[in-house]
């Protein structure tokens, strides 16, 4: 059996060894205080619930409405290439779905989407509390006389531009009348032309030089016979 | 809770609908506004028991409990009838039977027409026919409205004005029926 080693040999991964010996120490520290935590709270009596949202800050601002768009139909019937990054090899998507960078999730769906999106855990990343602030009387009334000076503002922009659209609308009108009128003089003249090809007996495509042809074997055909030729008649 | 106003399976159907995630996350008496001028339509439930906005922004004021006052507000923009539809409906869940009476009646002027979804599309509807229903009936865009106690009773315990119909005007009332007297004597029945 011969062997067949490859002409350059595939460079193989190399890792940093003391790196990730760091990452697993840190891991194990981790279980053990999870493990002491646990202790403590069977000494106690109380049930130990490890949460993801132990590490983050306390939320200081008020729940709040989102201003921009989600954008979930964003990419609706497009063909992409999807984006990997295997875990464990930083922040991404994980294939397809939606991505929340600020938390470092995909989800496959849109609805499990909008629920992750108005979940405790998001609102804590995006450091706000799960309560909404109480809007007043006078909030409400600021809003609605607002509201109401934008729809009339609206009602008055139409009106004004009323007579304006209707000259647009009939210079529109007059232009495609003259696109007509050419097209049909155009058309016109082209089978004229090509009556007048189909007479002499040419195709109705007859370049120049076909023309030129044709005009001195009528000549020629005139002086010996007499008369113009065949091909009489419309053009078929 | 006053959320429990609306039956289980509908609120549940509400609950996992894009509309209640999407829009209807994280918003307050003032920006709830917002969404209900955007409504086309009142209604219940649609095919396959998908509840329609209106119901969602239903369930999201019974969910937020505005004060009284921020309601009237929503009676008073007329403009928008959608917005003041939801109000009604609102007050008619929620308030008591006397102030229902008050606040509801006066909308009855309103004769602006209404769409409504129901399973299988569209269809209309007048402002002052929903308000009639929301008074007469017991179910309403697919809820079940809690117990309204009579007028009659109403203005026997608690003084409630008599029902004043806005059909009737009281000033020719006089003239119209002497007319009508010296029409009917003149015909010849006494």
């Amino acid at each position: 059996m011969t062997e067949s080693k490859p002409a350059a040999p595939k460079a193989r991964p190399q890792w940093d060894k003391s790196e990730w010996d760091a990452k697993a120490k840190q891991k194990d520290a981790h279980y053990a205080e999870q493990a002491k935590a646990r202790d403590e709270a069977l000494q106690q009596g109380r049930k130990f619930k490890p949460s993801a949202m132990d590490n983050l800050p306390e939320a200081t601002e008020s729940l709040k409405q989102r201003t921009d768009d989600l954008g979930l139909e964003k990419n609706l019937n497009k063909t992409m290439i999807v984006t990997t990054t295997a875990a464990g090899n930083g922040k991404g998507p994980r294939g397809p779905g939606f991505y929340c960078d600020l938390c470092d999730r995909t989800l496959k769906d849109s609805l499990s989407y909008l629920d992750h999106v108005n979940s405790r855990y998001h609102l804590r990343h995006l450091g706000q509390t799960t309560q909404v602030t109480r809007s007043t009387l006078l909030d409400v009334r600021r809003k609605i006389a607002s509201l109401r000076a934008q729809t009339a503002e609206k009602v008055n922009s139409k009106n004004f531009d009323f007579a304006k659209r209707l000259e647009a609308i009939r210079e529109n009108e007059a232009q495609e009348k003259a696109i007509r009128k050419e097209d049909r003089k155009r058309k016109r003249a082209e089978r004229r032309d090509a009556e007048g090809l189909g007479r002499i007996g040419l195709e109705a495509g007859a370049g120049a030089k076909e023309r030129e042809d044709k005009a001195r074997e009528m000549q020629g055909l005139e002086g010996m016979l007499g008369f113009s030729g065949f091909g009489g008649g419309k053009k078929r | 809770s006053p959320q429990y106003l609306i039956e289980k399976v509908i609120r549940a159907r509400i609950y996992e609908t894009l509309y209640w995630k999407e829009s209807c996350f994280a918003i307050n008496a003032e920006s709830l506004i917002d969404r209900a001028i955007e409504l086309q339509a009142i209604g219940g439930v649609t095919d396959r028991q998908t509840p329609t906005a209106f119901m969602c922004l239903t369930l999201k004021l019974l969910q937020l409990q505005p004060d009284k006052e921020i309601l009237l507000e929503y009676l008073l923009a007329e403009e928008f009838k959608y917005l003041r539809a939801l109000a009604a409906f609102y007050i008619r869940l929620t308030f008591r039977s006397l102030e229902i009476y008050e606040t509801l009646e006066p909308l009855m002027k309103d004769y602006r027409k209404l769409r409504v979804r129901h399973v299988g599309g569209y269809s209309l509807t007048h402002f002052d026919e929903f308000i009639d229903e929301l008074l007469t009936q017991d179910r309403v865009c697919d809820i079940i409205l809690p117990r309204l106690t009579q007028r009659s009773v109403l203005e026997e315990t608690e003084g409630l004005a008599p029902r004043k119909s806005l059909l009737v005007r009281p000033y020719r009332l006089h003239s119209a029926l002497t007319l009508f007297q010296k029409h009917w004597f003149s015909q010849g029945h006494i």
